[in-house]
């Protein structure tokens, strides 16, 4: 069974009277473990896109079945554990929390994890030794008492990832993860999720830099809300 | 629940400002809660010493309209009024004075004291306790004793650390004997002296002290059955009307002692309640729009938690609980700040200084609950925020 499988997912919005279709009807299929790409021009509903999968937003119409269950029926609130429990994203703009370290920024997601996934996730380690396992991993664990403000673009977006993976979820979707990254750091983000997907993580990435999607199996690409072309990549 | 809790305080210490403002304006209405709720809780206090005072069951004739300065010179009281109240049923611990300060000597030296001519019963209904020797027989009233009985302040000016039952006293210019000294009762209210008092029989006052002419200030009686309170109290007015005009006495009952401080209490609480109310009222709006604001700039973080799998219910949660801070640290510093005011405001209402529970209990429940509501519209609002919209608000 795929982990997710989108059909006919169409996003229509409204200004007045004037209605624009930003997604036009998108059938996708992702299997567990896949590293996909989604690229395409501005304005191409890529973002949109990652969202719907992201339970973040809703389609106008269509189905999503996760791991085989319609997930559209269900209410916002049960969409929002969802996410807590599958899915870890990363944004562009890293939304770190100014005023928490970068441990506790790490910590954040577990306080909305259901506690039946939180008893069965964390039933041999501690969470706080969870996180600081994976800032070590990430090459942050001599930053874990910092602000974000004292972070470089690099280590934020590294704090960024590290906070999608506390609630070891299914599904990391990161959104134009290098977009604010010089290309050193973005190099080293990209390296970070492939290395992930190696692990078993399934990894959707919304980008318009071909050189990020070139690390994924599979490039989607959208034009003007539609799939048009679905490839595999030369890397791997 | 640890880990929210540092998180909480860590996003109020992040804006200080913000965080400050908002305390400041519940602060307020806490304050004031707190010193109004004290000073009803002291006035109430002193109307039940008064009454206590007086006793539940007793009724004080006292010469004079109330409010109209000291009454202890008037004298339009008499003794018929004493014989006529005598009469009447189901009254008892009948008694009557009349008072003159007096300069009272020994061989030595001499000082200004109230000196009281009383009738019998005086001592026990007025609760003087005798420490030393005894108080007045029926003896010393029916053959003009010459006997006094005297506070400590009296004993203690002519014979410091010596018993004073037996020694004499001169009156004006008449030798009285000491039989006994009553037990400390400390000031009036008013700030009168009670230990600086000497009574002595009515009709020895009348022979000695100055001429009466039956004239008393003060009556005094209990009645037996409280049930009949209203009855007897009429028998004695209609008894003092007869004798005197209205303006020559007042009659001062528990039930008028309680309605006149009571009065003044609800005056109090009146004014002072309007002004709490209204500063706890503002302070809520003051901390709804910062709190309204506040969801709005931090927009995105709200949208982020919603992203990382915040439901609404814990988005309410998160804000009600930052105006709960807000709300508690307002209490807590609002309480010191009325701990420190309440003496200062109180004796300068005339009313006993008591730092009632009550008051700072009262207080922290109208902070939490105004400080919940001021921040429940804000925080259904955010928990309604489209995640995709509000992760694009970020000011970069």
């Amino acid at each position: 069974m795929a982990l997710i499988e989108l059909n006919g997912i169409k996003k229509v919005y409204r200004h007045g009277d004037i209605e624009t279709e930003i997604l036009k009807g998108i059938d996708l299929k992702i299997e567990r473990g896949e590293f996909i790409a989604i690229v395409g021009p501005s304005g191409s509903g890529k973002s949109t896109l990652l969202y719907i999968l992201g339970l973040l937003d809703r389609p106008s119409s269509g189905s999503y079945l996760l791991e085989g269950k319609e997930v559209l029926k269900l209410s916002d609130d049960e969409l929002s554990r969802l996410r807590a429990d599958y899915i870890g994203f990363v944004f562009q703009a890293f939304y770190l929390i100014p005023y928490l370290t970068v441990l506790d920024n790490v910590l954040l997601p577990l306080q909305y994890l259901p506690r039946e996934s939180r008893k069965k996730k964390f039933s041999n380690i501690q969470p706080e030794k969870f996180a600081e396992e994976i800032l070590n991993r990430l090459g942050l664990s001599d930053r874990k008492n910092f602000k974000p403000e004292q972070l470089s673009g690099g280590q934020k977006q590294r704090t960024a990832i590290a906070r999608a993976l506390m609630n070891k979820p299914e599904l990391i979707l990161a959104d134009e993860p290098t977009g604010q990254l010089d290309s050193a750091s973005g190099k080293a983000v990209m390296e970070i999720l492939k290395e992930l997907h190696r692990e078993g993580k399934t990894i959707i990435v919304v980008t318009h830099d071909k050189e990020v999607a070139s690390y994924a199996q599979r490039i989607v690409e959208i034009k003007d809300g539609r799939i048009v072309r679905c490839s595999s990549s030369s890397k791997n | 629940m640890f880990f929210f809790l540092k998180e909480l305080i860590s996003s109020l210490l992040h804006n200080k400002v913000r965080t400050f403002f908002a305390i400041l304006g519940i602060l307020f209405g806490v304050v004031s809660l707190i010193l109004i709720v004290a000073a009803i809780e002291g006035s109430n206090l002193q109307a039940n010493r008064v009454i206590k005072k007086l006793g539940p069951d007793s009724v004080l004739i006292v010469s004079g309209a109330i409010g109209k300065g000291p009454k202890g010179r008037l004298r339009n009281l008499s003794l018929k009024d004493v014989r006529e109240i005598s009469k009447l049923e189901g009254i008892f611990a009948l008694t009557y004075g009349i008072v003159k300060p007096t300069t009272v000597s020994s061989l030595s030296s001499s000082k200004f004291s109230a000196v009281f001519g009383v009738g019998e019963n005086w001592l026990s209904s007025w609760n003087y306790k005798i420490e030393q020797g005894r108080g007045f027989t029926l003896k010393d009233f029916r053959d003009l004793k010459k006997v006094a009985v005297i506070g400590h302040d009296v004993s203690d000016f002519f014979w410091p650390g010596e018993n004073p039952i037996g020694k004499v006293i001169l009156i004006g210019k008449t030798p009285f004997r000491v039989i006994g000294v009553y037990k400390k009762k400390g000031k009036t209210p008013n700030g009168h002296n009670l230990d600086n008092r000497v009574f002595i029989p009515y009709r020895v006052y009348d022979k000695t002290v100055e001429k009466t002419y039956d004239k008393v200030s003060i009556i005094r009686f209990r009645v037996l059955d409280t049930s009949n309170y209203s009855t007897i109290v009429e028998e004695v007015r209609a008894i003092l009307l007869k004798n005197h005009s209205p303006n020559d006495f007042t009659l001062i009952t528990p039930v008028v002692v309680k309605k006149f401080l009571s009065m003044l209490s609800a005056t109090f609480a009146l004014f002072l309640g309007i002004a709490s109310t209204t500063a706890l009222i503002v302070g809520g709006f003051v901390l709804s729009a910062i709190f309204y604001v506040n969801v709005y700039t931090r927009q995105w973080e709200i949208g982020l938690r919603k992203a990382l799998g915040a439901t609404r219910k814990k988005v309410v949660i998160r804000i009600l609980s930052e105006s709960l801070v807000v709300a508690v640290s307002s209490a807590i510093t609002g309480s010191i700040l009325g701990i420190l005011l309440i003496p200062s405001i109180l004796e300068s209402l005339n009313v006993p200084v008591v730092y009632p529970a009550k008051a700072f209990i009262i207080a922290a429940i109208f902070s939490v609950a105004v400080c919940l509501f001021a921040a429940y519209f804000p925080a259904k609002r955010a928990s309604e925020f489209n995640p995709v919209e509000s992760l694009r608000r970020k000011i970069q």
